[in-house]
């Protein structure tokens, strides 16, 4: 694994700027998984069918968008609206197929949905805790330090 | 570019020489399989936190994002700061839920929620994403370093030689070897960023 990486690393120059090529392929690669993870916290109705249709057809449209996008440079688009595009697309197939092909409803998959009860729980949970142990108080401090800092630099 | 000095040539070998040998020096310690990849389950949180800072906020980020500021602006930082947001959206309200069904990786809930095909999906994407987005960018960054420091020696050997080292306390050490070294290059990160 790791000489596949030490053979790829020079091609990286390729690609021209690093940060860029991060970057753009994460956006190419990760859309069907957000889609899988999102829809199926949500949305009780996605099921294996649907999970299966939207990572073949993610895992093409993503590569087909990359080699026109990046390598043979055939469709001018920025990497930042290719994410979006793609989510939007395999969303689609996702709820598509899924009610196409409906699975029979199961506990197991409900228990795994969210729900509002479990973030009531975590509040009663929390309401016992110190300001400085609970991770609420301290994510707040945080987003408080990004926007100074966003601020600071703008 | 001005060519580096023999101090500069002197700090970088002693640094290399430094760690290896401090890597070598904590993997000694190991017993079993807890031992290895869990530290014995014994970290406490700076150390975790110095690590987790050092492999995400590593060299790779503040050469590559440095270099992207310089070329198009502030803005490349977006980025990074947007993270903080969704960490944060993330940790509030998905967690609990997660936590509560007692998911504790991403693969776990694809498994779960699809079937096994999501998981293995899964499995080879992120094997896809180390290979050729970490492992290759970080070495990519090392050697562009190192070239600046050994004008002549081709690129690909120099990372064929990080990558060696690399493998080389992390084989023998696990995550404790892995975890300190990644404290003190936390450290060290920060500090020259300082200077």
């Amino acid at each position: 694994m790791l000489a596949v990486a030490v053979l790829w690393a020079p091609q990286i120059e390729r690609f021209g700027d690093l940060w860029q090529y991060l970057q753009a392929v994460l956006a190419y690669a990760v859309p069907p998984i957000v889609a899988l993870f999102a829809a199926g916290l949500f949305w009780r109705g996605a099921n294996a069918a649907g999970a299966r249709a939207t990572l073949r057809v993610g895992t093409l449209c993503g590569l087909g968008l990359f080699l026109l996008t990046t390598v043979l440079h055939m469709v001018h688009l920025q990497f930042l609206y290719a994410a979006p595009i793609l989510l939007a697309i395999e969303l689609a197939v996702l709820v598509a197929a899924s009610l196409r092909w409906p699975a029979a409803r199961s506990a197991a998959v409900d228990a795994l949905l969210w729900s509002g009860a479990d973030y009531r729980a975590e509040i009663r949970r929390l309401r016992d805790l110190g300001l400085f142990a609970n991770y609420r108080a301290q994510a707040l401090a945080l987003l408080i330090l990004t926007a100074l800092i966003v601020a600071a630099f703008r | 570019m001005r060519a580096p000095g023999t101090l500069a040539l002197l700090i970088t070998l002693g640094c290399t020489a430094g760690m290896v040998g401090f890597g070598l020096l904590v993997s000694r310690r190991q017993r079993n399989l807890d031992d290895y990849f869990l530290a014995s389950r014994a970290s406490r949180w700076p150390a975790i936190g110095l690590a987790l800072y050092a492999s995400n906020i590593s060299s790779t980020a503040i050469i590559a994002l440095a270099g992207a500021a310089y070329a198009f602006g502030i803005s490349v930082y977006d980025y990074e700061w947007s993270a903080t947001v969704l960490l944060v959206f993330f940790c509030v309200f998905l967690l609990p839920a997660l936590l509560g069904s007692r998911i504790y990786t991403m693969p776990e809930f694809l498994e779960r929620r699809y079937d096994r095909g999501a998981r293995l999906y899964f499995a080879v994407l992120t094997l896809f994403l180390l290979v050729f987005v970490d492992a290759a960018a970080a070495l990519y960054c090392g050697s562009l370093v190192c070239r600046l420091l050994v004008p002549d020696v081709p690129l690909w050997a120099l990372g064929a030689l990080l990558a060696g080292v690399a493998c080389l306390y992390t084989l023998t050490g696990g995550l404790r070897a892995v975890m300190w070294t990644g404290s003190v290059q936390a450290v060290l990160l920060l500090g020259s960023a300082l200077i």
